[in-house]
């Protein structure tokens, strides 16, 4: 090795260091705030559990004992909401992938071809949400939607499904046709080989559509908010509901953020491998 | 009309049957679920949180709460009424929506009968009778009682070390402040001071208010402006009763802002982001010699696990002004002037009048505002809830027990007395829309801190949004509200 | 850059299944889309252009004020009657020209900061090194975290007394031996305080930046690199010539993706300042929620809405132009 590439290794691990440092370190702290009375954290900065500080676990045995129903309610809404309408999205999605990636769509009054509907869907994506604010919670109460899960679901579809159809678009672009034609020939229905040979092709992009789906549903504040009111309720109403007249439950909030961040970490490392490449197929495209 | 009447009179004897039944029939509301919303945290959900079990084995219904962070509550009470999805039974919330919630009838009326059984005649008149009602209909049980008051160290203050060398700086004695301008001297005499706090010394702060944007901080600043801008004798403060014209930028007002704006050098670099909630954690902990709080201060300095100053507190009634402004002669009067705010008026507990377990609701609304059971809560440094009634003011030993000293017990209640039996004492903003009038406030007070804009300009924006807000709210409907809200006899 | 074989090359299907099956592939897209995202859309500019609010419409108050009831029971309701006052309101508004002021710094600077650190960490990751993978995927976790949490977390270590960050800040101060420590005002002064909300959602979304730009690169053939070095050039016009110009789409869309995204910004702005200090914070689409939510001005929401959408489409016309712009000049310096 060159000295040039000892000192540009040194360069790429000091950069690494350094932002994998940003990175963790505010997890670690939440992690030892979590553990922390409340003069710990409010009279100056302490780092080590049981070094400068005595660490209780009474925040997460609050949260998981004594309050555990709460808690679990919030955490399976979330987990309800996420999932539904992470399956939603990968089917709706697949499914307008394919219509956009295999047909000529033509519409008169506007003249769009299917470049046009394929823009104008993903614009959707973009609208400002408050756009939709009093109309949507109209429409809810007037559909008796507001604080379901079905309710929930949705709308998270219905925000998830501009990328989901844009995404797969561009990985069926990208997969050969010689397979679906020749089970055409042979007779198979285009549902069919929809779904028994294109759709199993597809598995990087079907689980990147999930992953996000699931990671954006998991973690949205604004429209859980404003549509549910009990039974419906997600995690991080309660994680922004810790601020309150006794100050930022700095402990309680850390604990939550923790146990809401688990079941994405789980889901990414699980799946991490497929992401990128179905990602990038939409990116790409430009 | 006769026949709402009747129905809410049904209604009423249903519920105390019900109540009365308890005895009879083992469980009334078996399988009946109740919500009840509020804020999140112990302060004033925990006490639901602990009692509830007890009311479900006694009646057989059930309790679920859901809790909101503040900045969110108000928003989701009033959609769940607007939209007519009524998720919640029973509500928990401010005084100050009144005028947004019972105004247009979401609100069960409460009758006499289930007055009585909370003992409506040991609460203090100023809640049993102004705040829970929207004219002469009450729709609300008194559950805590709030008014802002002010707090200082009595062991810096009122001990000897430093009075000769505030005396001689000041040439006046270092004692409890009667005027904003002795709190500020204080402040600025103590800020950045080393003192001796818990056996340790280091440097304390002058002043703790809360300044945070968004927040409750802007009843802070109304509790200065009272006193400076609040006439004797005219119960109108925010707006003329004449014809609603803001009262917000007179001479009075702004010079108050000019105080609460000047005060912030004496408090921490953080302080234009703290809220109450973070004034109150950082007080006990020993960061400033003076604070103005609700009255929630007073319980958890207290609290060994909370508080690093128990029994150092001195508690008293808000400062007020040597000269005020009278809008109604356009001068300054120099005479001394005192003006205590009720800011916010406390929790009250009420139940929508669109649910379907009301019965069951109205009943464990009136197990929460039961006399016996607030009386625990008031003392408990654990909760929110403050004093509201004769019972919990009167018996010192409650607070004895609870771990006040005596002399320090006697000093807290007089202050809450003394503030909310004030002559001149001033109600919060209770008219529709006033969530928006006071957003408007906060906002131009806030710019005015963070020193984008002088303290009268700030005020005239307000005034010019809040004649804004009139207009679209149609001028005279707004100005019967308040001229009811006030109590203004012209 | 576009490969569209499929869909160009492919004859028109003239079978009837599929003539019916290409609208059933479709369909549930669409409806879902016109339900619930056109439908409230061309319901809110019908809001905009009434004196509909909370507690009953200006007509309304007026009329029951004046003993009368006002005819007709629209929407929430209401009567109501039609007005412009809510767009002309949009002009007189200072409070809602700062937050529009505001919203365009956090767009602009939060997108440059957001795609020149994760350009960079893109290009470190793309490098040969043990644990390549390891450092890709924590680099990701980031964005694991809800919104409101990172901004949560952002404000434990932007507090100025009880920070990791004040507290280094306060030892370095000591053993610069300066008489007044230093203290970044991180929240808590007005220009710091912009900053401070783009450092935290930056925190959050450069992983998105580098994951995607991590796979653009990945995508460059390395035969491109190794036949611009046997000419001889160095790394940094082989980042000039090759990298950049190649990744110029991919830059486009994340750019656009993220730009757009940040014109909603809400949840941090919320749970960090509140808006403040003064007004140097507030976000359009907070101050939409505040009018709608809060105040009950329904009208109003629904105008200054509009407002944002025009504002948004024009962001991204602007954009998508100058990136044509830099797409034909490169062509034209290339030839």
């Amino acid at each position: 090795m060159t000295l040039k590439k000892v000192i540009q290794k040194l360069v790429i691990y000091l950069i690494l260091l350094t932002w994998s440092f940003i990175v963790i370190f505010p997890f670690y702290w939440l992690f030892t705030t979590s553990l922390k009375q409340p003069l710990n954290v409010s009279r100056g900065p302490k780092y080590v559990p049981t070094w400068d500080y005595e660490p209780t676990w009474e925040h997460w045995e609050y949260l998981f004992d004594e309050q555990k129903d709460t808690t679990w309610r919030h955490f399976r809404n979330s987990l309800i909401a996420a999932t539904g309408s992470m399956f939603l999205s990968v089917f709706i999605g697949a499914m307008g992938g394919y219509g956009l990636s295999r047909f000529q769509y033509y519409w008169k009054p506007l003249k769009w071809r299917n470049d046009n509907i394929a823009f104008w869907i993903i614009s959707q994506r973009f609208l400002p949400p408050a756009l939709f604010v009093v109309p949507f919670l109209l429409l809810y109460t007037k559909l008796d939607l507001i604080d379901t899960h079905i309710g929930l679901i949705i709308a998270y579809t219905m925000f998830n499904i501009p990328f989901a159809v844009w995404i797969m678009r561009d990985f069926f672009n990208q997969l050969p046709t010689e397979m679906e034609d020749s089970a055409l020939v042979d007779g198979a229905t285009r549902w069919g080989a929809f779904t028994r040979i294109v759709m199993p092709l597809s598995t990087p992009g079907l689980v990147s559509v999930a992953i996000f789906s699931f990671v954006f549903s998991w973690n949205e504040f604004l429209y859980a908010l404003m549509l549910t009111n009990f039974d419906a309720i997600t995690m991080p109403i309660l994680i922004a509901g810790q601020n309150n007249t006794r100050g930022v439950q700095w402990w309680f909030i850390s604990a939550l953020t923790l146990t809401a961040v688990v079941p994405v970490i789980l889901m990414g490392l699980f799946l991490q491998r497929f992401i990128t490449r179905g990602l990038v197929a939409g990116a790409l495209k430009g | 009309m006769r026949r709402v009447v009747i129905l809410v009179l049904l209604l009423a004897m249903l519920a105390v049957s019900g109540t009365v039944t308890t005895t009879a029939q083992d469980k009334p509301f078996e399988g009946q679920k109740v919500v009840v919303v509020t804020q999140t945290g112990r302060s004033i959900g925990g006490p639901v949180e602990d009692y509830a079990p007890e009311w479900e084995e006694m009646t057989g219904g059930e309790v679920e709460l859901q809790q909101f962070a503040f900045g969110e509550l108000y928003e989701k009470m009033i959609t769940s009424f607007e939209t007519g999805s009524i998720d919640y039974d029973v509500l928990i919330y401010p005084a100050d929506w009144a005028g947004d919630f019972m105004a247009p009838g979401y609100l069960e009326p409460m009758s006499q009968e289930a007055l009585e059984a909370i003992d409506v005649d040991d609460v203090i008149p100023l809640y049993s009778q102004r705040i829970t009602a929207w004219g002469d209909t009450v729709y609300a049980f008194p559950y805590d009682g709030d008014s802002h008051m002010m707090y200082y160290r009595k062991d810096l203050v009122d001990g000897g070390e430093y009075a000769a060398e505030f005396e001689e700086k000041y040439g006046y004695p270092l004692a409890e402040p009667k005027t904003w301008q002795q709190y500020r001297d204080i402040a600025e005499f103590f800020n950045n001071r080393e003192v001796e706090t818990a056996g340790e010394t280091f440097p304390i702060y002058g002043v703790l208010e809360a300044q945070r944007r968004g927040a409750q901080s802007y009843w802070v600043f109304l509790s200065r402006a009272a006193s400076y801008a609040k006439i004797p004798g005219n119960p109108c403060f925010f707006f003329s009763c004449d014809d609603m014209t803001p009262q917000v930028n007179n001479p009075g007002w702004v010079r108050a802002l000019e105080g609460y704006m000047d005060i912030a050098q004496f408090g921490p670099p953080e302080m234009i982001n703290y809220d109450v909630a973070d004034t109150r954690v950082h007080f006990p902990a020993g960061t400033s010699v003076l604070n103005i709080d609700w009255g929630d201060v007073g319980p958890i300095s207290i609290n060994p696990d909370a508080s690093i100053i128990k029994g150092d507190v001195g508690f008293g009634v808000l400062p007020g002004v040597d000269e005020y402004w009278d809008y109604e002669k356009g001068e300054w009067v120099a005479e001394y002037n005192q003006a205590p705010f009720i800011a916010f008026g406390g929790w009250i507990i009420s139940v929508a009048a669109g649910s379907d377990v009301k019965e069951a609701a109205l009943d464990f609304a009136q197990f929460m505002a039961r006399p016996e059971l607030v009386k625990v809560l008031a003392v408990s440094p654990d909760t929110g809830i403050n004093p509201a009634r004769y019972s919990q003011l009167e018996d010192i030993s409650l607070w004895v027990e609870a771990g006040f000293d005596e002399e320090s017990a006697a000093d807290y209640l007089d202050a809450i007395l003394n503030t909310i039996n004030h002559p001149n004492a001033v109600l919060d903003l209770r008219i529709t829309g006033s969530a928006e009038y006071l957003d408007a406030l906060d906002v131009e007070v806030s710019r005015a801190v963070a020193g984008e804009i002088s303290a009268q300009e700030a005020l005239d924006n307000v005034a010019a949004q809040w004649d804004a807000i009139t207009d679209r709210l149609g001028r005279e409907a707004q100005l019967e509200q308040y001229r009811a809200a006030v109590g203004w006899e012209g | 850059m576009l490969r569209r074989q499929s869909q160009a090359e492919q004859p028109e299907r003239g079978t009837r299944e599929d003539r019916i099956m290409k609208r059933v592939f479709l369909s549930p897209t669409v409806a879902l889309l016109l339900a619930l995202s056109i439908f409230p859309m061309i319901w809110s500019l019908g809001i905009s252009i009434t004196d509909m609010q909370r507690g009953g419409s200006t007509t309304q108050r007026e009329a029951a004020v004046e003993g009368r009831t006002a005819e007709g029971a629209g929407f929430l309701g209401q009567s109501y009657s039609i007005t412009t006052r809510n767009y002309s309101q949009l002009f007189k508004d200072e409070r809602l020209h700062i937050a529009a002021r505001n919203t365009l710094f956090y767009v602009i600077v939060g997108v440059a900061v957001q795609y020149l650190i994760g350009f960079a960490l893109a290009i470190v990751l793309n490098q040969e090194f043990f644990g390549r993978s390891f450092f890709r995927t924590l680099f990701l976790l980031p964005m694991m975290m809800t919104p409101v949490a990172a901004a949560y977390t952002g404000r434990m270590m932007f507090d100025s007394r009880v920070s990791p960050i004040a507290h280094v800040l306060r030892m370095v101060s000591r053993w610069l031996e300066r008489d007044k420590t230093i203290v970044a005002p991180w929240l808590t002064d007005t220009d710091w305080a912009r900053v401070t909300i783009v450092l935290i959602d930056s925190w959050q979304w450069i992983p998105f930046m580098t994951l995607i730009l991590l796979a653009g690169l990945q995508a460059i053939p390395d035969d491109i690199y190794e036949a611009a070095r046997v000419d001889g050039a160095n790394a940094l016009q082989l980042f000039r010539r090759i990298t950049f110009p190649l990744m110029l789409p991919v830059s486009a869309t994340v750019i656009l993706i993220r730009g757009l995204e940040i014109f909603k910004i809400i949840d941090i702005i919320v749970v960090t300042t509140g808006g403040g200090p003064g007004s140097s914070t507030e976000s359009l689409t907070m101050y939409i929620f505040s009018v709608a939510l809060t105040f009950g001005n329904y009208g109003y929401a629904a105008a200054i809405s509009y407002m944002l959408l025009v504002l948004v489409i024009i962001f991204a016309t602007v954009f998508l132009a100058l990136v044509r712009l830099a797409q034909t000049s490169r062509v034209r310096t290339a030839t």
